[in-house]
Formats: C-alpha cells, sequence, structure tokens
C-alpha cells in the first residue's frame, strides 16, 4: 500500500511537470523525457559519472573531516568546561557566519584548489557537527566512568565499548544532518571555483541558459545522494542503536 | 605510602574528608576513621542513612581522592568493587560486560562464578533485559571476575525482596568463603551486617567517625539458630550515645 502511494505520488509529479512544461515552453522547463534524453547524452559521453565522481569525491572528504575534527572537539568540550567556555563563542560565531562568507574567504586566501574547497564545505559543517557532539559528551553517564576506573580498564576499552556507544547516536545524527548540508554547500564552492564537479556543470548550464542541461545533472545527483542516505547512513543509524531494541 | 605491618591487610587511616556541597563550601563528610582489615576478614560498615559509609567505599576505591590521610589496598591492589546500582554496560551481554573487566579470567573460572551465582543461562542476554536481582548478580560475578584482592560491596541486597535477598545471601557467602577474599560490605541493616560478617564497624552520623567495632563471636554457620540480640543490643548501645 504504502509503496503504491509512493508510486502514485511520484506519477503525479511527472505529470504535473508534464503540464508544467507544456505551459512555460521546453526552454524554461524542458518536459521529463527530454532531460531524461540529455542524462542519457551525459551519461554515455562519460561526462556525468565524471562530474559525479568528482563532487563525490568532495563531498566524502569534507565530510570526513568535518565528522572527525567535530566529534574530537565536541567530545573535549562536552567533557572539559574550562574549554568548552573558550571555545564556546567561535563555535557560535562560526555556526552563524554565513556559508558564502566561508568559502570565499577559503578561495581569497588559500587560492581557487581542491584544498580551499573542500576546507570551506568543511568549516561549515563542523560546528553542527561539534555541537552535537557536544550534547552527547554531555550526556555521558558518569556511573558508566567510574566502573572503567575502578576495574582499570584500558583506555582502548573504555573508548570502544564505554564512550563510543554512548557517543554513537548523536554522532549518527550530526552525520545525517551532515550529509544533507554537505552536498548542497559542495555545489557552491564547484560552481563558484572549481572546473568539475556537478555544481562546475550547473553554472555552466546557468550561463548557457540551458534548463535541459541543468536539470540532466541536478536529478541523477539528488537520486545518487538519496541512495546513500538510504542505504549507508539509515542502516548506520540502525546500526548503532540496535542493542536499544532488543530489550523490548 | 607504605606501613610497617602485613602487607596483605586493608588499612585505613582518614584523617578528615571533605566534598564540594552545590555551589557553597565543601561539606565535611569523615572525621577521623582508622581500621585495618585481615586477609580474608569479612567486615560490615554500618552507620545511620547519609553518614558517609558509601563516601569511605569510595575513597578506598580511589574513586574520591583522600588528600587528608591514606589508604592502603592489599597487596596486589586488585579492587572487586560492586556498586548499589548494577552499572552494567546496556550496549554489552552479560558476558562481555563481565569480560570487559576481567580481560584475564579464565573460562572455567568465569563458567564457576555463573554457576554459583545461578547465571549460566543468561551468558547472552543484555542488561535491560534482567531484573534487578539478576543483574545484580552480574555485577557481583564481575567483581569476582577479576580475582580481587578486596572486595567493597555497597548495600547489595538493597530493594531486593526478603526471599530474594537471602538467597543472594547465601551465594554471596559461599563464594566469599570459598575464595577467602577480604571484604568490605557497606549496609544500613544490623541484622544483615551481623549475619554476613566477621566484624561490623559502626559509623557515626555525619562527619562520620568510627564508634564501634564490634566483633561477631559465633561462626557463621552456627548463627542461624544462635540468639544474636546481645551482640545487636551491644551495637546499639555503642552507636547511640555519640549518635550526633
Amino acid at each position: 500500500m504504502n509503496y503504491l502511494l509512493r508510486t502514485v505520488s511520484l506519477l503525479l509529479l511527472l505529470i504535473a511537470w508534464q503540464i508544467g512544461a507544456n505551459h512555460l515552453g521546453p526552454r524554461l522547463l524542458p518536459p521529463p523525457m527530454s532531460v531524461l534524453v540529455a542524462i542519457n547524452e551525459q551519461a554515455r559521453s562519460g561526462a556525468l559519472v565524471a562530474n559525479l565522481a568528482a563532487t563525490l569525491g568532495r563531498v566524502a572528504a569534507s565530510f570526513a573531516l568535518a565528522m572527525s575534527f567535530g566529534a574530537v572537539i565536541g567530545v573535549l568540550m562536552g567533557r572539559h568546561p574550562a574549554l568548552d567556555r573558550i571555545a564556546d563563542s567561535w563555535v557560535v560565531i562560526l555556526l552563524n557566519l554565513p556559508a558564502l562568507v566561508i568559502i570565499v574567504l577559503a578561495y581569497v586566501w588559500i587560492g581557487l584548489n581542491e584544498v580551499a574547497a573542500i576546507g570551506a564545505v568543511a568549516l561549515n559543517k563542523l560546528p553542527n557537527a561539534i555541537v552535537t557532539v557536544r550534547e552527547g559528551a554531555r550526556a555521558l553517564d558518569r556511573q558508566l566512568d567510574e566502573v572503567a576506573q575502578v576495574f582499570r580498564m584500558s583506555s582502548w576499552v573504555r573508548a570502544r565499548h564505554v564512550l563510543l556507544p554512548q557517543l554513537a547516536p548523536y554522532v549518527a545524527a550530526a552525520a545525517r544532518s551532515g550529509l544533507s548540508l554537505v552536498w548542497k554547500i559542495v555545489l557552491v564552492v564547484e560552481l563558484m571555483g572549481r572546473s568539475n564537479g556537478v555544481g562546475f556543470e550547473i553554472g555552466v548550464a546557468f550561463q548557457l541558459f540551458d534548463i535541459r542541461l541543468l536539470l540532466a545533472y541536478a536529478i541523477p545527483f539528488v537520486f545518487v545522494m538519496l541512495a546513500i542516505e538510504t542505504f549507508v547512513v539509515q542502516p548506520f543509524e540502525r546500526h548503532v542503536a540496535r542493542w536499544r531494541f532488543r530489550s523490548a | 605510602m607504605s606501613h610497617a605491618g602485613d602487607s596483605d591487610r586493608l588499612e585505613i587511616a582518614v584523617e578528615s574528608l571533605s566534598l564540594p556541597h552545590g555551589s557553597g563550601a565543601p561539606r565535611q563528610i569523615l572525621a577521623s576513621i582508622g581500621f585495618s582489615l585481615a586477609a580474608g576478614e569479612i567486615a560490615a560498615l554500618t552507620g545511620p542513612s547519609g553518614c558517609g559509609k558509601t563516601t569511605l567505599l569510595r575513597a578506598i576505591a580511589g574513586l574520591i581522592h583522600v588528600t587528608d590521610g591514606r589508604v592502603r589496598l592489599p597487596n596486589g591492589g586488585r579492587l572487586g568493587f560492586v556498586f548499589q546500582e548494577p552499572r552494567l554496560l546496556p550496549w554489552r551481554d552479560v558476558e562481555t560486560n563481565v569480560r570487559l573487566a576481567a580481560p584475564d579470567a579464565s573460562d572455567s573460572d568465569l563458567d564457576a562464578i555463573f554457576t554459583a551465582l545461578g547465571l549460566t543461562d543468561h551468558h547472552c542476554d543484555f542488561p535491560a533485559t534482567l531484573s534487578l536481582g539478576l543483574a545484580r548478580r552480574v555485577a557481583i560475578a564481575r567483581a569476582f571476575a577479576i580475582q580481587p584482592d578486596i572486595l567493597l560491596l555497597d548495600e547489595p541486597f538493597v530493594s531486593l525482596d526478603a526471599a530474594l535477598a537471602l538467597r543472594l545471601r547465601e551465594e554471596l557467602i559461599a563464594l566469599i568463603d570459598e575464595r577467602a577474599v577480604t571484604t568490605l560490605l557497606v549496609t544500613h541493616n544490623v541484622d544483615e551486617a551481623i549475619a554476613l560478617a566477621d566484624r561490623v564497624l559502626v559509623l557515626s552520623s555525619r562527619p562520620a567517625q568510627l564508634i564501634a567495632d564490634v566483633q561477631i563471636p559465633i561462626p557463621r554457620e552456627a548463627r542461624g539458630g544462635a540468639d544474636l540480640s546481645p551482640i545487636k543490643a551491644a551495637i546499639a548501645n555503642k552507636a547511640a550515645p555519640t549518635d550526633r
């Protein structure tokens, strides 16, 4: 039933798109079939895969950077109130700094290169990851800490079996919100200062006023990100929360 | 740190211990307290509620740093602690909970402990599925699995129904006797203290001082039928006048 409703909803969207295309004309809104042909063309030339790969690489690198630094800083700030008081205002500033400002500054200061691009995206996501993981570190169970201390558990056992399972739901939440933020910002970074990737192609399409090309990149990209969300992020979230369900 | 005397004794000589209290000045919990336990001795620590029994136990375990005084653990210094709450890792099963605390424990020793505590069917259970009684048993198993030189128990029978508490008491005593572990048991229940221990230490109300140190002259096996009321009276007597 659910499945059926979803299919109906998608079909309705396609029909609305077709009607809109008929109204606005193919220049403003090319019909679905024409976009499908364009996707096929881009795929055959290899450009689609190459650009998708470039973008996904940037998403992965900046996501990994932001998550690992964010987790470490978040844990430190959550565990040490003095550090939290010092760094908190920096995090708040970073949290409220527009993505565009960080991107422009990164390109100006570091140059129009990959380091600046990935660094700017990671920096945009970083405060978000810090704040979420910090919440988790603040909620750590002191009683279990004492168990680890009394039984002289090694730091590895403590990290792996006492700390990480408590932090995992927060890391998963940060990862989920982080991924959707990162891939949107990556497109902007590519549009402004890279010469390949989905964002770059969308920029080209904008300059040529080629909506067909724009959609031919945007739609496959959204599908890829949805697939990652469904088949990677969500299973990970379920995996880290699995012990909760055994208690039912 | 070291002190003349048997190296396998637990020695405690605290002059004073204060803990932070809210945002105000630290509050003195313990006054001068000194005693020692011989190897294999079982002592119960009792006193009015809130007097600092748990604080003393935590100080011995090193969870509270003693600046004014000293604590000397028996040789080896391996410490088995049973907290008032079971404090198991909810995301690990029963056996993993025990093994993480005692990575060196042999399979046969774990089996023996699990059997003695009636846990043989629960190796793979997760803590959330256990009753309080079972979770306590796992916490006790964890403390024994490390082969402790000193066992510290904080109210191990509290909030269990009488029958369950009695059974757990017997299982615990059997394990302690079999392994000849030096044991310090915190309890607010004088009857429990007399039934289990060789010696009962009574603390005054806060700041706690040691106001009585009573040997139980009757062997544990014979206590079931014996009249324990004189001992109980003696403890109450010593506790009352100084109980400010």
